[in-house]
């Protein structure tokens, strides 16, 4: 399992480091924060989650692969509620559906819902959202039409 | 995690089994080109007047079902072909790659032309062998078959960095060395898929 979670570039790295430490008791010194093209450069042990700088709204990017999983038991929406409702950040998180523009936005309450995201853009950024989500009572919803719920899987 | 070099690709294609990537019937353009609607359009209306393009299928026309009755079909985000791919594109789980010279538009037109197959259970179009969804602005999304090879969310990313290190695969490993969702499967995935692409230029 992997784990590809975008948070918002309102909060800090330092602060979703430590929030994902807080939470999940995850040692410090295997979250690595920083530049990924630094990474090499980090004298600590070899880190289990990174969180790096990427462009955009959602400007932390949180990666991890089966070690982070081991640690925390956690699907990667839940880690995202867990770690938005400590650190009050909102974040992106894969809908599992095919659609590269369809995504989970996960509001600082820890409710979510898909919102649509600009299309073929590198940085992440909500157009509205396709369903109702609690945290985000101001986003638009524009519910999409039943043909184009790409989520289906029959 | 330690990794001193990428293992050498083995025949497979992706994560399709290890099998060699399927043939595709090649598009005048090029899928990479990426037309536009009124290319595909044109394309239709080809069909219309001259019946099946060549390398179809023997299916007959029908009325056109599912949005592409509605509203124009568009082709893929350019995220999706193997030759436009940025490296800071953002990847999901699950991410279809659509190798060069696959003819997507020529699919476009023959579903406009009412030879494609629409399966409202799981809201997906099926030609020549390729299944695609539609977002509702008419955009389909590459989903499986012939030319389209889905990766993993690491394996994706490594095929970003091998883009990024414009081919060269020993830079690539160093700058993926310490990244902890990366595996050697994921490279076997990658390096598949970027044996198609514009700037390989061998493992070596």
């Amino acid at each position: 399992m992997t784990y590809g979670i975008y948070f918002d570039r309102r909060t800090s790295a330092e602060a979703l480091r430590q929030a994902l430490h807080a939470v999940y008791n995850v040692p410090l010194e295997l979250i690595y924060a920083g530049p990924y093209e630094e990474l090499n450069d980090y004298t600590g042990p070899d880190p289990v989650a990174l969180i790096t700088p990427v462009g955009g709204p959602f400007g932390h990017e949180l990666s991890a692969g089966d070690k982070l999983e081991e640690l925390t038991k956690a699907s990667e929406l839940e880690l995202a509620q867990a770690i938005c409702r400590v650190a009050r950040s909102r974040a992106l998180v894969d809908d599992g559906s095919v659609a590269p523009d369809y995504w989970f936005l996960v509001a600082a309450d820890g409710s979510y819902g898909r919102v649509l995201t600009e299309p073929d853009n590198d940085e992440l950024t909500v157009v509205h959202a396709l369903e109702p989500i609690a945290g985000e009572p101001d986003l638009p919803v524009i519910p999409p039409p039943d043909w184009a719920q790409a989520w289906r899987q029959g | 995690m330690t990794r001193s070099n990428p293992p050498k690709p083995s025949a497979g294609g992706g994560d399709d089994g290890g099998k060699d990537p399927p043939r595709r019937r090649t598009a005048t353009g090029g899928a990479d080109d990426h037309g536009n609607m009124a290319a595909a359009q044109d394309a239709a209306a080809k069909v219309a007047a001259l019946g099946r393009p060549s390398g179809s299928t023997s299916r007959s026309s029908q009325p056109v079902k599912g949005p592409a009755a509605k509203i124009p079909l568009k082709p893929a985000n350019n995220r999706h072909n193997l030759n436009s791919i940025r490296p800071k594109n953002p990847a999901k789980g699950k991410n279809t790659v659509v190798l060069p010279g696959t003819d997507v538009e020529g699919d476009l037109a023959e579903i406009a032309a009412g030879r494609g197959t629409w399966e409202p259970r799981t809201n997906r179009y099926e030609i020549n062998g390729r299944t695609y969804a539609v977002e509702d602005t008419g955009t389909v999304i590459p989903v499986a078959g012939p030319g389209f090879v889905n990766l993993t969310r690491s394996a994706y990313k490594v095929l970003k960095q091998l883009i990024g290190s414009d081919g060269d695969v020993r830079s690539a490993s160093e700058a993926l060395r310490r990244d902890p969702a990366i595996g050697d499967a994921d490279w076997r995935s990658a390096l598949e898929v970027f044996r198609h692409h514009k700037s390989y230029r061998g493992e070596a």
